[in-house]
């Protein structure tokens, strides 16, 4: 049973890794819109959805907290500086998607217009350093509590897979503005070679995280084998968008981003907390909630993660490509004054 | 200033942030919800299409709000793992499942809902349409409500027993039915109520004062200042309820909130060592201050707060001749805020020194983090939360003060400008002078 929990957990983490990266690599894209109106396309493709999308982090710290108590403070404790920092950019990316539009100014525009491209892809690269920190295992401090240091973080692995993280996300960014606003895609990023050249890029980061995963990470073959399987479901995500299966580009394009998160459990199982030397780490039955509380949240949470999953579909559905098509790419934002 | 002073200073700062925009959103939204309820229901094309401009136009000022009411959300809940990992050791069992509770089952809900409302004003039916806002609304009460039970619980711990150095629940009925945590939300409900009346009633008023769209705004005048005037009557009976049970549960609190003084004083202090082991149990003296602040204004509110509507009574007199009358719901509307805030710093300074009362201190629930670590986080996040909430707070008032023709709505998908058909007169005003 406390695997269950803990793997609700984890597929909240996932959904989130999923859903999440789309918006990021949108807010990447802003690195490529040239004028005021295509930055401003590119902004609204994201913003019916990401509040949406950004809740499945907030529904995982908080089941988190209410199953694994133990394992919220572990993390959040031993990751304290990149979680300060991601929380910070967190804050202002969302900022920046919903307050761009409120002012005609131009100077205004333009700050947002720093702020959401660059939080985008520093959230990007920081999830995946974090994940590769989690990965390897932290350092543990001369008193046996697992912390994660400097060098933890700037780790070859960990920066490699901070690039399979920007990487992949700009690329699903890209696929999804294709799929459902196909005229807010900034014309530099409309060509067939920018998407081959992204898949051929993170097809080769992804080489390099294995390789690397195989040299420091403590279940070699287990990493390395997670590392690789996503290189094939990018390979075929990359043919799907060049022939213009936008959908299936997207949905198999995700699996860089899962694998990560997926490694962590498969490299060390019930340890929920791995440090490098063991000390400090934490086993799942230590950190489980009691019963009395699970009870609570199984007769709770369960069917409301039901009515959450057709409300979501609801809203992608309502948001999808159709109805975007008119509305976007025949409407011209108005300029700024 | 120790760490203990950093993480305490940076709770408040984030509570009270987060606090000041939730409690406008939670007022709101309800009103919103209500507005397109009684447009949806209208047969008269133009009577519809006149409703629906009040629903984009206090929709829209209730959607800024909202993006701070996430933003401070967003720390407020970090901070729990960061800053008081205490908490989670001892009371872990019974604080995390409520809170747990709040992010999946409110906020999960409410911003999916919230997504399809804002932006499907033309492509979701109408009805599905104020459904979903009243489902938005619902989520936003059921995530008040989870917090207060947590608050609650910290006030007055029932239905737990403690082994081994943790809580367990022996008892979620207890836990739920806590009588710190139901008069609490009687009490916010009528804040909540009078927030938005307030907000309501100033910001028709500024533009009746300037003779800008009267039609519009004369309905809402009313209505805001008399939802303000039964939300004042609700709160002040509901604190002063409150106040009565404090001396079952929290004698020590009531004791400072009351000013008491000299032996009355020292008795309340016996007690409390009494029940607590030795040592000193009572919140700081300038409690008495927050709570005259708070009660005072609620009896000023409560006389006040309900006689904007009186302006626009009868036609014969020129509304010109009333303005003391619509001033006067402009100028109340901050000292609705003040008591928020003095209500809220009332209710946690009085729990002082305890995080849990009688279980744990405060300085025992502050995690080991180092006073350099403790010091960084909470400069970065008090500077950028005040930072967002000044741009948060500029926003709603560039936008309140220009009127239903230039709200958010300027922006066609956040916020969509026209319908389709049945509201063409909307869309020919629609015309938005600047973007
Ligand atoms: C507009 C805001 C406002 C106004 C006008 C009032 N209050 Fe209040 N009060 C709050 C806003 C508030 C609050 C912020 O909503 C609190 C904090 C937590 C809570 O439950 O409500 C609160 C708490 C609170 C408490 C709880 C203390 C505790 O739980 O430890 C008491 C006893 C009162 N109030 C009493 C009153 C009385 C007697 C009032 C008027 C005569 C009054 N309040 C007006
Ligand atoms: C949203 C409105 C709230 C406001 C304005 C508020 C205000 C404050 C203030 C001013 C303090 C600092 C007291 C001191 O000097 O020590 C504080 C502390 C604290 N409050 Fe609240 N609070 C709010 C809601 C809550 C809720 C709902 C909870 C529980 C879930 C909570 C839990 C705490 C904790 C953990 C602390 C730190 C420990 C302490 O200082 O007692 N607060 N709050
Ligand atoms: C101290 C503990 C608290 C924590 C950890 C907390 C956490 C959060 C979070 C994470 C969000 C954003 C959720 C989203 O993305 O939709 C949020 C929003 C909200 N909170 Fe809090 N909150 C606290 C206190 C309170 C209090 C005291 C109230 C009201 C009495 C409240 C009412 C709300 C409401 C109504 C929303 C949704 C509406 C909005 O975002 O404006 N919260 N809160």
């Amino acid at each position: 049973m406390d695997i269950f929990w803990y793997a609700l957990t984890g597929l909240l983490l996932v959904g989130y890794l999923t859903l999440e990266s789309m918006d990021f690599g949108v807010g990447m894209l802003f690195f490529f819109g040239r004028s005021d109106a295509e930055r401003e396309r590119l902004r609204r493709t994201v913003v019916p959805l990401f509040l949406a999308n950004e809740v499945w982090l907030i529904a995982f710290a908080g089941l988190l907290f209410g199953a694994l108590p133990l394992l919220e403070e572990g993390l959040v404790s031993g990751l304290r500086s990149p979680v300060v920092v991601l929380v910070c950019l967190w804050c202002l990316r969302d900022a920046g998607l919903w307050f761009r539009p409120a002012l005609p100014g131009t100077g205004w525009r333009r700050a947002w217009d720093v702020v959401i491209p660059v939080s985008s892809l520093l959230l990007a690269a920081g999830w995946g350093a974090v994940l590769a920190v989690l990965v390897r295992g932290l350092s543990s401090t001369g008193d046996g509590v697992a912390t994660a240091t400097a060098g933890d973080l700037l780790h070859p692995y960990a920066l490699a897979s901070a690039a399979v993280f920007v990487v992949a996300s700009l690329r699903q960014g890209l696929f999804l503005t294709v799929r459902n606003a196909p005229g807010g895609v900034p014309p530099v990023a409309r060509t067939d070679q920018f998407g081959r050249r992204l898949t051929w890029t993170l097809l080769g980061l992804i080489l390099v995280t294995a390789v690397l995963g195989l040299v420091f990470a403590g279940s070699p073959v287990a990493v390395a084998i997670n590392a690789l399987l996503p290189a094939v479901a990018v390979l075929g995500s990359g043919r799907d968008h060049g022939a213009g299966r936008s959908t299936r580009a997207l949905v198999r394009g995700t699996a860089p981003l899962i694998a990560l998160p997926v490694t962590v459990a498969v490299a060390h199982g019930t340890t929920v907390l791995a440090t490098r030397s063991g000390d400090g780490g934490l086993a799942l039955g230590d950190v489980i909630a009691d019963s009395s509380t699970l009870g609570l949240l199984a007769a709770i949470v369960l069917p409301v993660l039901v009515a959450v999953g057709f409300a979501q579909v609801w809203m992608w559905r309502v948001f999808g490509r159709a109805a975007d098509r008119a509305d976007l790419s025949d409407r011209e934002p108005r300029p700024a004054v | 200033m120790d760490e203990v002073d950093f993480a305490r200073l940076q709770f408040a700062t984030t509570a009270t942030l987060h606090f000041l925009f939730v409690a406008l959103t939670l007022g709101l939204v309800t009103v919103v919800a209500c507005m397109q309820t009684r447009a949806v229901r209208t047969r008269d094309e133009e009577t519809r299409a006149t409703r629906m401009r009040r629903v984009r136009f206090w929709g829209g000022l209730y959607v800024i709000n909202y993006a701070l009411g996430i933003i401070s959300g967003i720390v407020q809940e970090f901070q729990f793992g960061l800053n008081w990992s205490g908490l989670s050791h001892v009371m872990g069992n019974v604080v995390g499942a409520p809170l747990a509770l709040e992010s999946i089952v409110a906020f999960f809900l409410e911003s999916t809902f919230l997504g399809l409302w804002a932006f499907g004003f033309h492509r979701i039916p109408d009805r599905l349409h104020a459904a979903l806002i009243w489902l938005v609304a619902l989520t936003a009460c059921a995530s008040a409500f989870w917090i207060m039970v947590v608050n609650g619980f910290m006030q007055h711990p029932v239905g737990y027993m403690m082994r081994g150095g943790t809580a367990e629940v022996t008892d979620w009925l207890a836990i739920f039915s806590n009588e710190a945590t139901w008069y609490g939300v009687f009490h916010i409900a009528g804040v909540v109520a009078l927030l938005a009346g307030m907000f309501l009633a100033a910001v028709s008023a500024h533009h009746i004062l300037r003779d800008n769209e009267i039609a519009f705004f004369r309905p809402t005048l009313v209505q805001g200042s008399v939802t303000a005037g039964i939300g004042a009557l609700v709160t002040v009976v509901a604190g002063l309820v409150h106040m009565g049970a404090l001396s079952d549960y929290q004698p020590e609190k009531l004791a400072v909130m009351a000013g008491v003084s000299g032996a009355e004083l020292a008795d309340v202090r016996a007690d409390a060592a009494a029940a607590f082991g030795p040592g000193d149990w009572l919140p700081p003296a300038w409690l008495e201050w927050t709570s005259s602040v708070m009660i005072l204004l609620g009896v000023v509110l409560l006389v006040l707060a309900w006689i904007p509507a009186t302006a626009v009574r009868g036609t014969e007199v020129p509304l010109s001749r009333k303005r003391l009358r619509l001033r006067l719901a402009v100028v109340l509307l901050p000292f609705g805020f003040l008591a928020l805030i003095s209500g809220w710093l009332t209710r946690e300074i009085g729990r002082q020194p305890w995080m849990v009362t009688g279980e744990l201190t405060v300085q025992q629930a502050v995690s080991g983090v180092p006073l350099t670590g403790m010091a960084v986080s909470f400069i970065v996040f008090t500077a950028l939360l005040l930072l967002l909430a000044a741009v948060d707070w500029s926003l709603i008032s560039h936008y309140a003060r220009r009127g239903p023709d230039a709200g958010l709505v300027g922006d066609a998908d956040l916020f969509p400008a026209r319908r389709r058909s049945s509201e063409t007169e909307v869309a020919d005003t629609d015309v938005r002078p600047s973007y």
